[in-house]
């Protein structure tokens, strides 16, 4: 499993057990026959338990915050395969920046973890495999706080 | 591992650091996919791509099949030196790993 995934099997600190059984157990599938979580395309799991288990590790969570954290996307998506997607934040001490889609086989798309001196900001081009909503979630050791907007796709990406 | 010319780095240094575009000419290929015939076409995809500055690491980029063909990296770095060596190696599902580096603006 990835080093993302080891850290989010940590005991957590202020989730309730359901919340923590249910991100294991996502975890868990996830990582059958994978060494990746996010490169699993057969995976139920959802966007909401995926934010559960990346923001298990940290002190409140996974948090709303669509003030501290922006994703920008385009209004109209004609072509699911190529879509630019931003996520920044005012936060300091960002540690990690993910994006997530509900409509996706996985609902983690990227995750990039930065290192000193880089900015709070990330643009990468995923694929949609259609209509749904897409997260842009920024982790600190505080919480993981995330944001969503929707995503209307003409032709999905997947095939 | 050979320094590929698949892999190209743009930057632009502002006034507040310096804009970092990395390109990576790939398939990304999910294995979702099936062609005309109705085969399934294997899945080739970037796992993760490693960036470092003057061999400390920036960005760590976990990628996989929801990253769009040729994945494209954009991001900033605050105060980076002028001249530095900014190195990206990135591998995939095969077990191919390519490399590049170019020098910072």
């Amino acid at each position: 499993m990835t080093r993302a995934a080891t850290t989010n099997l940590q005991p957590p600190r202020r989730r309730d057990r359901r919340t923590f059984v249910q991100a294991a157990a996502g975890l868990a599938l996830a990582g059958v026959g994978f060494d990746r979580l996010h490169a699993n395309g057969l995976t139920r799991q959802t966007v909401t338990t995926a934010l559960a288990a990346i923001g298990a590790a940290t002190r409140t969570g996974a948090v709303a915050a669509p003030d501290a954290v922006t994703l920008t996307l385009p209004d109209f998506i004609e072509d699911g395969a190529s879509v630019p997607v931003t996520v920044t934040s005012t936060l300091p001490d960002i540690e990690d920046i993910y994006v997530l889609a509900d409509m996706n086989p996985a609902p983690i798309a990227t995750h990039c973890r930065l290192g000193r001196g880089v900015a709070p900001r990330l643009s990468v081009r995923i694929k949609l495999a259609g209509s749904g909503r897409v997260y842009g979630a920024v982790r600190t050791a505080g919480g993981l706080y995330w944001t969503a907007a929707d995503a209307e796709v003409t032709v999905g990406g997947c095939g | 591992m050979s320094t590929s010319d698949d892999i190209r780095i743009r930057s632009r240094r502002h006034a507040d650091g310096v804009d970092v575009l990395v390109l990576m000419l790939h398939p990304m290929e999910s294995g979702l996919r099936t062609d005309d015939q109705g085969r399934r076409v294997p899945a080739h995809y970037i796992i993760d791509a490693t960036i470092t500055v003057d061999a400390r690491v920036v960005l760590e980029a976990q990628l996989g099949i929801a990253v769009a063909r040729d994945p494209l990296l954009q991001f900033r770095l605050d105060n980076a030196p002028a001249g530095g060596t900014i190195r990206v190696v990135w591998r995939d599902n095969r077990g191919v790993t390519q490399a590049a580096t170019a020098v910072l603006a």
